[in-house]
């Protein structure tokens, strides 16, 4: 699959596109999937996937129910070994990095069933998800920094959770949960997050203001996204390229208008042969 | 339940001036005394593992052992030939001077620190990365094959055990050897206790917990785990090896399996007195090995015999029907009528 010219959704990419040679294109994406396949026992989860995500993209990936975007998501950050195929990330081969290696390299991910410290308050929880290249041994060894509290609080007020900053973890609700988990990966200050569903479990009334957030992320945090969903209305309004995967294979890859359109994906989703 | 309240300083303090004048008052009892504090900081640094990291470990007896045969080994080595010392079996007597018996004391002290270090870092890096049942059954094992191991070792005495040097003779009567032991083992106290209470307020603290709570989500965060998994066990590992080297001089005789590698009592008391009080929070351990200790001495005294079939019903009541432990249990309680009452946040306390 060619990389897809990158969409002018801001003047700052726009000019930087055009400034490098064509050749380059390839190489200014942040993250770029190369026929990656992982097989478990004898169930293929992905074969031969490639995607590209350009710098501060927006790019989602949909399908049904073990098509294999989690599994990609597990691929990327490197929750276990690939097949085959490379993945690079800001130029950089991490295909056979560990998960932590990855992590440090400011690529991080949040969890479909989601993973916090349940026994620690919401404030803790952040504390210690500092960048872990920024964190000395003395700071190890001392209580939170001024600096990390205002922070820590900052994200919360952020992303709306500020009320419940002392609730241990474990005591809220599960789309609360998700929230802080997105809180969590702000605060390691991460180039990219790859998201497993962000929206599921959230109230609805809650949605919209969490897709203006995801903008805000992308636009004010400079966070590149790549998002797993199932909520299409999500889907189409913030996405600006998406993914279609089915059985293990990108389907299609194409804007938002054009997926709503499109009979392979319907079919997909719906199930036909 | 991380910050350090006035209430929390205001019973450290009123604990320490028990401590203090704990051996004028109950001249009696000195040993029994010197044995609480023991068992204070040998709970209080397993809790670090079982309680804060939520690992169970069954293996922290083995710091205890090589803390106390390191402790004895050289406190005689500088003086005299410990393959003389331990063959000897009343043939012939060694005599510390003064001077020697206290320099080889520091020297063995510090040895035991070193010792203990050294295997929980050795250890550490072998075991560490395994999680959960497969943790706890590796290091139950792991305390019983040292065990062996240090009963073969003939320049130990093997598996008769070694005797350690005796207090000097004619220097101070036997009421200040009790009490030099007895500070110690308070002193110990005293520096265990505020070493974790600042320590549980740290990023490192907040680390171990989030490792008890989610150890892949830690890692996936860029978390190096197992530095701290390490080293927190090598924190451990200095106070327990210390204890042992208390307790082999309060004892005077180690025996490999009874005594320096008895995972049948150290070894499974320090996990119970921090059940029983309620692990991972501060006190927990304490109040817990407090009262472990009363338990098992008044049972020890009153009904000899009775006293590990009393000790098996109290683990049974407690698991059963405190599964937080004593503390625990107050706190939940307090907690849920806090909560029946208002819809503020029970951990708030700005």
């Amino acid at each position: 699959m060619h990389p897809h010219p990158h969409p002018p959704n801001s003047n700052k990419n726009t000019s930087q596109t055009l400034a490098k040679p064509k050749l380059a294109s390839s190489s200014q994406a942040l993250l770029q999937v190369q026929k990656v396949t992982k097989t478990f026992g004898g169930v293929v989860a992905n074969k031969e996937v490639s995607l590209t995500v350009q710098s501060g993209e927006i790019v989602a990936i949909i399908g049904p129910n073990g098509s294999g975007k989690t599994s990609l998501f597990n691929s990327i950050v490197g929750s276990y070994p690939i097949d085959s195929g490379s993945i690079v990330f800001n130029g950089e081969e991490i295909s056979s990095l560990s998960i932590r290696q990855i992590a440090l390299r400011k690529l991080l991910r949040t969890f479909q069933t989601t993973q916090v410290y349940t026994r620690m308050t919401a404030l803790e929880n952040l504390y210690i998800s500092l960048p872990q290249n920024t964190v000395s041994l003395r700071s190890i060894f001392s209580v939170p920094s001024k600096g990390t509290k205002d922070k820590a609080a900052g994200l919360l007020e952020f992303i709306g959770l500020y009320d419940k900053r002392e609730f241990l973890a474990g005591d809220l609700s599960f789309g609360q949960q998700k929230l802080l988990e997105l809180a969590m990966s702000l605060m390691c200050e991460p180039k990219m997050l790859l998201l497993d569903e962000p929206t599921a479990g959230i109230n609805p009334t809650l949605i919209n203001g969490l897709i203006d957030r995801l903008k805000t992320i992308r636009k004010e945090f400079g966070v590149t996204l790549l998002v797993i969903e199932h909520n299409m209305r999500v889907v189409m309004n913030l996405a600006e390229r998406i993914y279609c995967l089915a059985h293990g294979q990108v389907l299609v890859e194409d804007t938002p208008e054009n997926i709503q359109n499109n009979k392979i994906v319907i079919e997909a989703y719906l199930g036909a042969q | 339940m991380r910050d350090f309240t006035k209430n929390d300083i205001r019973l450290f303090i009123a604990l320490c001036s028990l401590g203090l004048v704990a051996p004028i008052l109950f001249p009696a009892y000195i040993n029994q005394l010197s044995f609480a504090w023991i068992f204070v900081v040998i709970a209080l640094s397993w809790d670090m593992q079982g309680g804060h990291m939520g690992y169970n470990s069954f293996g922290n007896i083995v710091f205890f052992g090589v803390g106390m045969y390191a402790a004895a080994s050289f406190q005689i080595l500088p003086f005299f030939s410990l393959g003389d010392w331990t063959e000897a079996g009343g043939v012939q007597t060694f005599e510390h001077s003064v001077s020697q018996y206290f320099s080889g004391y520091a020297l063995g002290i510090l040895f035991a620190a070193i010792a203990a270090v050294a295997t929980a870092f050795i250890f550490g890096n072998l075991i560490l990365k395994m999680r959960g049942h497969y943790f706890a059954i590796c290091t139950l094992a792991l305390g019983v094959a040292i065990g062996e191991v240090f009963a073969s070792i003939e320049i130990l005495g093997a598996g008769q055990g070694l005797s350690l040097a005796v207090w000097p003779r004619g220097f101070l009567d036997d009421t200040y050897r009790r009490l030099f032991f007895y500070y110690q083992g308070f002193l110990l106290f005293v520096l265990c206790f505020l070493s974790i209470s600042y320590i549980i307020r740290t990023r490192f603290g907040m680390t171990l917990n989030a490792i008890r709570d989610g150890e892949d989500k830690a890692e996936s965060m860029g978390l190096n785990t197992n530095f701290y998994k390490i080293s927190s066990w090598i924190l451990s590992a200095f106070f327990i090896g210390l204890c042992g080297a208390l307790v082999g001089h309060l004892v005077g005789f180690i025996d490999p399996i009874d005594v320096a590698f008895s995972g049948a009592t150290y070894g499974i008391w320090m996990i119970i007195m921090a059940i029983i009080g309620g692990k991972g929070r501060l006190w927990g351990p304490v109040i817990g090995a407090l009262f472990f200790h009363a338990f098992n001495e008044i049972f020890w005294t009153y009904f000899l015999g009775w006293q590990r079939v009393a000790l098996g019903l109290i683990i049974v009541i407690i698991v059963v029907f405190f599964p937080e432990g004593i503390l625990g249990f107050f706190q939940v309680r307090k907690k849920s009528s806090v909560s029946a009452l208002s819809t503020q946040p029970q951990q708030q306390k700005k």
